[in-house]
């Protein structure tokens, strides 16, 4: 089910050009507090939008999102359409 | 048989001799596409040449048709889990290879016969005509590839993870692996480092370059082992970073033909290109002005031009002045870059594009977007260029 603003500010940030990568980070790597893995800026399930960056994020240690692919060079290896992909080919890795 | 990707780009019409007819390009097909008046003049140059003319004036023409011809002619390779082969004329997926493993990058031999990916599951090769994997050159997962300038050997950056009873892993130094492209052995094994992003090795004449993960770049002087390291980089270079001061280097390394320059970008603010002589041991910063987010790096045929991927832009760098002559916005965010043989045109990887991904193809003279070959099976995030001696062979 989409998400629906609730008052002005929400309705501020739908309003926006969804951004595609990261406008938080955390040194270089990946996305801090973006809406998560869960919502997308349409509401949608979604990557939160950063699939396009996937590759570039997972050489970095942000493990709490994307494990570096140092220590899991193979969890991208069903993951070839990311966008259709990435809820079942990404393995989840615990700490 | 495997099912090959559609693209939304219509193949170009064909005749009953199962030859493409000139004048209807598939990229032409795009309304406003320039390469439709490209392709009007080549129908037009054409039709003039059936009469006689003089040996210098049928030169002149024949430099008119080549300039009117401004048809992609390249075989692009993109890659993620698998390999999909790209006719840019024809704008459509014509061939390619399932592998089933992240690919990290790719190298061809000069003569266009042999493509190398470096994967999570090793070095793999491929044959260029036919697509057919070949030998498996490696096991570890590999990073890098990288043909050396004599074009004898593969370097193939690879590491190992070693899980514990517990689940525990624990990353292995990474090691430069040199393998001889006559009979695939193993020539050398250097170990680089921990965490090592990229190399650019000296072979022993020159200095090498190591990227790490932690943003460290370290010179390593010539003949001196990697992992004894060297002198690290002034990553800003004279430009030095305006807020934050953080500078990531990231792992788009690339090398010019000798293996004498290396370059690699710098994030920061601005963010930067970083050009390594490894001869002299000197470095200099190229600020491309901005936080960019950096993806690829490509050098021009010439070696005169360095096309860098900002993601959702890209930039074009000349390398005599150091400075940037252009850049142009690609509306999407992008993987990697390379540059067309005859220097004319770059090929980006847009890794999603709708439910899939694409290739976006930017003209560099004049500077703007001229395409996009959309991908229905892959998500592109490593491409490359065929060398056409390859495919003039196997016609």
């Amino acid at each position: 089910m989409a998400m629906k603003p609730l008052n002005r500010k929400a309705e501020t940030l739908t309003s926006r050009s969804p951004d595609d990568v990261r406008p938080y980070t955390f040194g270089d790597c990946c996305p801090g507090f973006l809406p998560g893995w869960e919502v997308a800026a349409n509401g949608q399930a979604d990557a939160c939008g950063w699939q396009a960056d996937l590759r570039a994020c997972h050489p970095c240690y942000w493990t709490a999102q994307v494990p570096d692919n140092a220590t899991y060079p193979n969890w991208m290896d069903n993951c070839g359409n990311v966008a259709q992909d990435w809820e079942t080919g990404l393995p989840l890795v615990g700490p | 048989m495997m099912k090959l990707a559609s693209t939304r780009i219509q193949p170009r019409p064909r005749g009953a001799d199962g030859r493409v007819r000139s004048g209807s390009a598939g990229l032409g097909t795009r309304p406003g596409s320039a390469v439709i008046a490209s392709c009007v003049a080549i129908a037009l140059t054409i039709g003039c040449t059936s009469r006689k003319e003089e040996p210098a004036a049928a030169s002149a023409k024949t430099a008119t048709v080549q300039r009117a011809l401004d048809v992609p002619r390249d075989r692009v390779w993109a890659a993620s889990t698998h390999v999909r082969v790209i006719d840019a004329a024809m704008g459509q997926v014509v061939s390619g290879a399932q592998l089933s493993h992240a690919i990290n990058d790719m190298a061809f031999t000069a003569d266009g016969r042999r493509a190398f990916v470096a994967s999570s599951d090793g070095m793999y090769e491929i044959d260029v005509e036919t697509t057919k994997l070949g030998a498996h050159l490696t096991t570890s997962p590999a990073r890098q590839v990288l043909i050396a300038p004599d074009g004898k050997s593969i370097g193939v950056l690879e590491h190992d993870v070693v899980v514990g009873k517990d689940g525990a892993r624990t990353v292995m130094p990474f090691r430069w692996k040199t393998v001889s492209l006559d009979d695939g052995k193993v020539l050398s094994t250097e170990t680089a480092g921990d965490r090592v992003l990229a190399v650019a090795p000296g072979y022993g004449t020159h200095a090498s370059v190591v990227l790490f993960e932690a943003g460290v770049v370290m010179l390593v002087p010539a003949g001196q082992a990697l992992e004894k390291g060297g002198r690290a980089l002034d990553l800003a270079g004279g430009q030095e970073p305006l807020a934050f001061g953080k500078m990531i280097p990231r792992q788009y390394l690339t090398v010019n033909h000798e293996g004498t320059r290396a370059y690699f970008p710098v994030e920061g603010t601005p963010s930067r290109i970083l050009e390594v002589d490894l001869v002299a041991g000197t470095s200099r910063a190229i600020a491309l002005g901005g936080q960019l987010h950096l993806r690829g790096l490509a050098l021009s045929p010439d070696e005169k031009k360095l096309v860098v991927n900002a993601m959702r832009s890209m930039v074009v760098v000349d390398l005599v002045t150091a400075k940037v002559t252009g850049s142009i916005e690609l509306g999407a965010a992008h993987t990697g870059a390379v540059v067309s043989e005859d220097g004319s045109r770059v090929y980006l990887a847009q890794t999603v594009d709708e439910k899939g991904g694409a290739v976006t193809i930017v003209g560099l003279d004049p500077l703007r977007v001229q395409g996009k070959i959309h991908l229905d099976d892959i998500s592109p995030w490593v491409i490359g260029i065929a060398p056409r001696a390859a495919m003039a062979s196997a016609r």
